[in-house]
């Protein structure tokens, strides 16, 4: 086939308008499909706090967008300020993104350093707490933590039988630690030593064993559930809540 | 003897096929095949881009200035994956999870911008759209062939069906690790190049050339 010479201004008009038709195409199709794609964001983030909520699933079981909101709206959600431990309702529970709001230093506290025993420096001043019901009986209450790992944050959630002082389940959302190493915090074995320990220090005092080769990660979890457990944490949410119980 | 048009469909699926005899698109064949699922979905991407940027760049092949061809070919082919990834992200969400990185890497796939650029460019629309579609379904074949493989022997089953009772199950099978490792899909990839070229290397790249010319003359 014979090449055609094109002039500069002719090259020009077609590249733009290719250039504009394929900015056009794609801003389309982007901006059309963004509700369906946050929705799965948001799914994605409920699902960890619904498997975390439920201690018999074990690794593996997977759960489907449906039974994720199913199982989600079951949750009573709850908006507190962790100074106060009053409810708060400077922001919507359910839209409300503990995570998020970790980066976001204008959401934030700053920790006196003599309580900082996990490194965190700042913590959002809200956070939400999950209570499953049954009945009229609270079965579990759901708190998410995080902190610093070896390399990265580690994300997840603490969750106390309705006692608010026996630890029910432990469950990481999202970490970035060694792959074979530091990810054991994520094993059924190592998490499963949480479970039926005490909280409350007037009870027998806990104790979990670190993995050997991820002696940082498996310590810094420790300390993060020292820290979110303690006085500067949801602490005094806990204590008043059994106070209520009584 | 078959027709130009459906030999443009069907030599590229065994005899001229894009990964093992051109070595095209290896990195992807590679990378999304540990299971079946990925893979089809990937196949499916990928040949319906392979289609469209072959259209549309034979369509456009008069109107592209020469000198920036490859710049607005490569445009055409990325706003095809862009497209693409965003519907798989929105629909498939935990599939375009595990394909990740390689459907956006689609763009810098060597079956794409190879075929726009040595068929599309000298060819009219519906040869260029069959073309697209044999380098489609021959790259298609490569890959379930190495994710069968790899689920197969990695996992025992295919899809969802047990095909081989596992050791834990009571039964016979215990699953091979390595078909679960990036690694047995060079092995597989190479023994598929191996059986596909055999001895008859010299001949096939003769006649290779000898048709890229038939097809530039008469269709």
């Amino acid at each position: 086939m014979a090449e055609r010479k094109f002039s500069t201004k002719r090259t020009i008009i077609v590249t733009l308008v290719i250039t504009t038709v394929c900015a056009i195409l794609v801003v389309a199709a982007s901006s059309l499909l963004k509700p369906r794609r946050l929705a799965w964001l948001a799914i994605e983030m409920n699902r960890s706090i619904v498997i975390a909520m439920e201690p018999s699933f074990v690794a593996g079981d997977v759960l489907t967008p449906t039974e994720v909101v199913e199982r989600f709206s079951q949750l009573d959600i709850l908006l507190i300020d962790l100074k106060t431990s009053e409810r708060s309702s400077a922001a919507d529970p359910l839209l409300y993104n503990f995570f998020t709001a970790a980066e976001n230093l204008e959401l934030q506290y700053k920790i006196p350093p003599s309580m900082d025993v996990a490194g965190l420096v700042h913590r959002p001043t809200l956070a939400p707490v999950y209570r499953l019901y049954e009945g009229v009986t609270l079965q579990r209450v759901g708190l998410p933590i995080y902190g610093p790992g070896m390399w990265s944050r580690i994300a997840g959630y603490i969750v106390l039988e309705g006692d608010y002082n026996t630890i029910a389940n432990i469950y990481f959302y999202q970490h970035g630690e060694t792959p074979g190493i530091g990810d054991q915090i994520e094993s059924p074995e190592w998490r499963k030593q949480w479970v039926g320990k005490k909280i409350r220090k007037d009870t027998d005092a806990y104790q979990i064993d670190a993995i050997s080769g991820a002696t940082v990660t498996s310590a810094a979890v420790i300390l993060h559930a020292q820290y979110w457990l303690g006085d500067d944490g949801y602490g005094p949410y806990i204590a008043s809540q059994r106070e209520e119980d009584r | 003897m078959m027709t130009y048009s459906s030999r443009l469909i069907s030599d590229p699926v065994v005899r001229q096929n894009p990964v093992t005899v051109q070595i095209l698109g290896v990195c992807s064949a590679l990378a999304v095949t540990r299971t079946l699922i990925p893979a089809i979905i990937m196949s499916i991407t990928l040949t319906l881009i392979l289609v469209m940027s072959n259209v549309i760049v034979s369509a456009l092949r008069h109107q592209l200035p020469h000198s920036v061809r490859l710049i607005l070919e490569m445009l055409i082919i990325a706003t095809g994956v862009t497209i693409a990834d965003e519907f798989l992200k929105a629909y498939v969400p935990d599939i375009a999870a595990t394909l990740s990185v390689f459907v956006g890497l689609i763009i810098t796939n060597c079956i794409v911008l190879g075929r726009a650029e040595a068929f599309a460019m000298n060819n009219p629309v519906i040869p260029s759209a069959m073309d697209a579609l044999g380098q489609g379904l021959g790259y298609s074949l490569i890959l379930v062939l190495v994710a069968s493989i790899r689920e197969l022997f990695g996992t025992g089953r295919l899809l969802d069906y047990q095909i081989f009772e596992l050791v834990s199950d009571n039964g016979w099978f215990s699953p091979l690790l390595i078909m679960s490792l990036p690694a047995s899909a060079f092995f597989i990839v190479a023994g598929l190049i191996w059986l596909s070229r055999g001895k008859s290397i010299q001949p096939l790249q003769a006649q290779w050339q000898f048709e890229s010319h038939v097809y530039r003359g008469k269709i």
